[in-house]
């Protein structure tokens, strides 16, 4: 890639032109980015997106808070502070239950968002794409594909003429 | 090589009718936020509900001055209105999370235009609700106490209590709810963000964006975080109002020990959430133009699960009874009969008229088709639940197992207050966020016009 | 002679002498029974005097006739005498034994006498005696004798203070000097006054809550076999080697009169809240005194005060832990950790949790300071409080052992209620002690907890009222 430049932009006005853009360009040696207003299902295998590790942040943090709340009501209850209420053990353990599974389902819920927000990135507010006006349309109705390398190096001329095949409305080269 | 260059046209597939685009249906939701002025019927509502608004916090300053004096409470009447409130609350929040979670994970697309609204009507009201308990504390000032923090003494909440399952329960479920509710939102504040027509606009919608940009493998992940939180609120729904009717099940008072109430509250909390649905979406549908999109279809679906939790409800009422002659306690029966004949003997058969009688209506087709009948039905469905609250929590404890402390439960002004106040309130809120946020999923809306496009063709 | 073989035991000579004596005929098989029991030689005694029937006058509209003119009967009032204890709020506010009223006075009715006059409770009636008028409000009152008003003395002052004026109807207005029955004309004015009564149920709905029993044939008096067996908890108990501190009260003394009340509300700092909030059902009583009335149209009185049961409910549900068990058994409120959910009253089976539904202790009044007890944390607002079975006197008395190394022996922690009840129909004490007041009393086989069915295992229990009517005297025949 050279250098000061962010990647090649086109625009499509298809799910199929997409589809079939960022399948072609993966097949050519392309990395690229694919931007829909609305989640397109093969979009993701398409850019080459594998190993979801959603499903095993969101364990974590629901083991996390599960175990943790457990063991804060367990300590608190028989260790820091032994108090006898209403003649029933230290370690109530039933009546710890209803505040360890709302604990466990915070953690998932907690982990599952951040997760998200941290693996994709976010929160960043500012983006190269955003200087392109018609980026916009990316949140509306238009489907963008960006190519940001190759392998032995991204050539504009071949790139822009791949996208063009593919039936890219528009095209811009975007500065880093 | 490439097939489909024009974008998708939907067609009427019931939930959405036809002739809309991914262009006209962004710009049709995102514009009631952006551009479309508030009319004078905005207005008054808005003004009107903010007095009552204010005149809710007014009333909770002066209540924190003087103290719970200024209700009716009483002993052996503890909990009065505050609790009711608190209840019917809380079940009108939870018709939201079912709609966004239970239809999403079941796959019904009837859900797809109107569970943002519903979630948010599920915020205000969860909101709202978690205000009642504080309010009503003798010391509202040390409501903090239930949660646990370091300090200095070394003191713990005491983890036996339902109100402190409750606590985390509701803590929780407005977490989760919130969370559910902004990630669903994302891409369409990156809609109102790239469409925002003045500078404030565009940097307000775009920090709350977070610099979305709805890239292939940002939304693989997203919906994965989506479908898991889908995942997560689902037990959360059922174990939210099970907590809540754990404050009443664990207690020892004849007429709230029973072990139907789990499954009796969440019914009665769908039943009133999906009611509440129905009276918010008809006049939205109808002051926004947006019968495309909320269609007879809708209405249709949500009247029906009005009717089934209507069924439920009543079997929760004919099981309460049951088990109160059949374990022959003589306090349970006692209380049973009471509720028959007693002193709030015509809150109760109001409330059977309005839980279980009226809802009978909607077997029809013609009456669930009919736009009236159905608001009229669905506001005096959440009457007949807030009774429903009122005698759980005040007729069972004014006649308990002491007939020398048997005691009347009568409501003050201040009641009353709290009660249209908090209405008011979320009504104000509801108004704020139609015209802040988009009422409608444009992302999903999206989606589905690209499906029922593909459908058509078929 | 002492001890030589052969000799009667003092037992025996006793039974032969009686036996072979004083009666003409054989005495029957258990005749000694009978006689220990009846306390003399049945049968031995004189034959009673024949007397012709008493001739008593009839005292005025005292009868059972249904339309005559009723008679006024003019008595001082218990809570305020004649009037002058009028401005004492303690007994103001303290609830009437038998009206269970609060904060005035009242007419009393006979029911029967107000159905045919056509009142009902609470209706504002003008009694007339001699031309002069009088208006108040009527309670209908059983067991007041028919075609009587009662009128209580001592209200409607003027100049009582800031308590007691202008409370209740000043009676003396139509009594006429040195009489206190006069007849009276009595005629309903369509106004209605609201009283504020602490009971407003005077039926136990068919609930054992006061327990009544009599003598069997052999003279022994125990509870009937009733009583669910004491069920076992999923828990183990928690054991109190120290002190296990308890109460019992009982029945067959107690006379209903609710100075246990005032006592308590004087030691332990309670303040009185006032007619409207009385009304309302906010009165602070530790310690009430249930009144209630038998089928049968008995009264039977019920003192209740917290029961410091071992499996308290109240302490499983207060979210803070502002209520909980000590190691003496005690259930403390710890009011500085009290949040007022009240949700401790709602489980209370009892309902003998009372809450500060505002500011009812007056910490400005100067005067008030000094009558407080210092030993006893004066209440805020929004927090709940009970009985404490007198914390500070185990406090005191716990302090005063220690230093001389001892333990706190039997009957040196008095409680209020204990202290003031004239018939000693409370007891307080320590169930380590097997040999305390406390212990003895709750061995006895009248011993009962009130809703032992709950399985609160309650430290305060009750001792059933022994009954031994006789069937002449008394129409219910118990």
């Amino acid at each position: 890639m050279s250098p000061g430049l962010y990647g090649v932009l086109a625009e499509f006005r298809t799910v199929e032109e997409l589809l079939a853009a960022a399948r072609s360009a993966r097949a050519d040696g392309y990395t690229v980015e694919a931007y829909s207003p609305f989640p397109v299902e093969g979009l993701g295998e398409a850019v080459g997106f594998v190993g979801n590790r959603m499903p095993l942040i969101i364990f974590v943090g629901g083991l996390a808070g599960g175990a943790g709340g457990y063991f804060m009501q367990w300590y608190s209850a028989v260790v820091s502070y032994p108090v006898n209420i209403g003649g029933r053990p230290l370690d109530s353990w039933p009546a710890f239950l209803p505040a360890t599974v709302a604990l466990t389902i915070l953690g998932a819920a907690v982990a599952a968002v951040i997760g998200m927000l941290v693996a994709n990135g976010l929160p960043r507010l500012h983006h190269p794409l955003f200087e392109i006006h018609e980026f916009d349309l990316a949140t509306r109705n238009r489907f963008f594909a960006c190519l940001r390398s190759r392998r032995g190096g991204l050539d504009l001329e071949s790139a822009r003429a791949l996208l063009a095949r593919c039936g890219a409305m528009k095209m811009w080269e975007v500065p880093a | 090589m490439v097939v489909g260059t024009r974008p998708p046209v939907s067609r009427d597939i019931g939930v959405l009718a036809a002739g809309w685009r991914y262009a006209s249906i962004s710009d049709k939701i995102a514009d009631l936020v952006l551009t479309r002025r508030a009319g004078w019927r905005w207005w008054l509502l808005f003004l009107t509900t903010l007095g009552g608004t204010l005149v809710f916090f007014s009333a909770s300053a002066y209540l924190f001055a003087v103290g719970v004096g200024i209700w009716g409470v009483n002993i052996p009447v503890a909990w009065g209105f505050a609790i009711g409130n608190f209840v019917w609350w809380i079940g009108i929040g939870h018709a939201g999370t079912f709609i966004s979670a239970v239809l999403y994970l079941l796959r019904q697309r009837w859900r797809t235009s109107i569970n943002r609204f519903a979630e948010s009507m599920t915020l205000f009201a969860a909101g709202i609700a978690g205000l009642f308990p504080i309010l009503h504390l003798g010391r509202p000032w040390f409501f903090y106490w239930l949660m646990p923090y370091p300090n200095v003494m070394e003191l713990w909440p005491q983890w036996r209590s339902p109100l402190v399952w409750d606590f985390f329960a509701i803590a929780t479920y407005l977490t989760v709810s919130l969370l559910f509710w902004y990630v669903g939102l994302l891409p369409d504040l990156a809609t109102l963000r790239d469409r925002a027509t003045t500078r404030f606009k565009r940097y307000a919608y775009g920090l709350v964006a977070l610099g979305w940009r709805g890239e292939a493998r940002h939304w693989a992940r997203y919906e994965h975080a989506y479908l898991l939180l889908a995942g997560l609120a689902t037990p959360l729904v059922v174990l939210v109002h099970s907590v809540v009717s754990l404050d009443f099940a664990v207690g020892n008072t004849p007429g709230y020990h029973s072990t139907i109430f789990p499954p009796y509250f969440v019914a009665g909390a769908l039943f009133s959430g999906f009611a509440m649905v129905l009276t918010l979406a008809i006049p939205l549908r109808r002051v926004f133009g947006l019968q495309d999109f909320i269609t007879a279809r809708h209405l249709d679906d949500a009247a029906k699960v009005v009717l089934v939790t209507s069924w439920i409800v009543l079997y929760s009422y004919a099981a309460e009874i049951f088990t109160g002659f059949y374990s022959a306690d003589e306090f349970d029966v006692s209380i049973t009969i009471e509720r028959w004949s007693g002193a709030y003997a015509p809150v109760y058969w109001s409330m059977l008229a309005c839980n279980v009688a009226l809802p009978q209506l909607l077997w029809w087709r013609r009456v669930r088709r009919s736009v009236p009948a159905l608001f009229v039905i669905s506001l005096l469905v959440n009457v007949g639940m807030w009774m429903e609250r009122f005698l759980i929590v005040v007729s069972s404890l004014h006649r308990d197992f002491m007939p020398s402390a048997w005691g009347m439960f009568y409501p003050t002004f201040w009641d009353w207050v709290f009660l249209f106040g908090s209405i008011a309130f979320f009504v104000w809120l509801f108004l704020v966020f139609l015209r802040l946020l988009p009422a409608i999923s444009i992302a999903e809306m999206r989606l589905l016009v690209d499906e029922s496009a593909t459908e058509g063709g078929r | 002679m002492l001890g030589a073989p052969g000799r009667m035991s003092d037992y025996d000579a006793v039974r032969s002498a009686l036996e072979g004596a004083g009666t003409a005929r054989e005495p029957a098989a258990d005749a000694w029974q009978q006689w220990l029991r009846a306390g003399r030689l049945v049968g031995s005694e004189a034959p009673a005097l024949r007397l012709p029937a008493p001739s008593r006058p009839k005292p005025p509209g005292l009868g059972d006739e249904r339309d005559g003119p009723l008679t006024a009967i003019f008595a001082p009032d218990p809570a305020v005498g004649d009037g002058a204890f009028a401005n004492n709020a303690w007994l103001q506010e303290w609830p009437r034994p038998l009206t269970k009223l609060t904060w005035d006075n009242a007419a009393l009715l006979a029911p029967g006498t107000a159905r045919a006059l056509g009142i009902e409770n609470g209706d504002v009636v003008e009694l007339s005696v001699a031309g002069r008028t009088l208006r108040a409000p009527v309670w209908l009152q059983p067991g007041q004798a028919e075609q009587t008003v009662g009128l209580p003395l001592g209200y409607g002052r003027w100049a009582a203070g800031r308590v007691g004026d202008g409370v209740g109807f000043n009676a003396f207005l139509l009594k006429p000097p040195a009489r206190s029955v006069v007849t009276t004309t009595l005629h309903a004015t369509g106004a209605t006054h609201a009283f504020a009564c602490t009971q407003l149920v005077d039926s136990m709905a068919g609930r054992p809550l006061t327990r009544r029993v009599t003598p069997d044939a052999r003279g022994m008096s125990a509870l009937p076999e009733t009583e669910p067996p004491a069920r076992d908890s999923l828990y183990p108990s928690y054991a109190y080697p120290d002190y296990a501190w308890a109460m019992s009260i009982d029945l067959d003394a107690c006379i209903g009169c609710g100075a246990c009340t005032v006592a308590c509300q004087a030691e332990n700092n309670i303040p009185t809240v006032g007619r409207e909030e009385v009304a309302k059902g906010r009165e602070m009583h530790w310690i009430r005194v249930d009144r209630y009335r038998t089928e049968a149209g008995r009264t039977a009185f019920l003192p209740v005060p917290c029961m410091h049961c071992e499996n308290a409910p109240c302490e499983v549900v207060c979210p803070v832990g502002a209520t909980v068990h000590d190691s003496e058994g005690l259930n403390v409120q710890v009011y500085n950790r009290c949040i007022g959910t009240r949700y401790c009253s709602n489980n209370c089976p009892y309902k003998v949790r009372r809450f500060n539904f505002l500011q009812y202790a007056n910490t400005d009044e100067e005067s008030l300071k000094a009558g407080r007890n210092p030993e006893v944390t004066v209440r805020r607002r929004g927090v709940m409080e009970k009985c404490n079975y007198c914390l500070q006197r185990i406090r005191r008395a716990g302090i005063a052992a220690e230093k001389e190394g001892r333990r706190i022996a039997d009957g040196e922690v008095v409680t209020a209620c204990e202290a003031v009840c004239p018939t000693r129909a409370i007891v307080f004490g320590d169930l380590v002690d097997r040999e305390s007041r406390v212990s003895r009393a709750k061995a006895s086989p009248l011993d009962y907890a009130l809703l032992g069915e709950l399985n609160t295992r309650p430290r305060t229990t009750y001792l059933a009222r022994v009954d031994n009517p006789d069937p002449a005297l008394d129409s219910d025949g118990g």
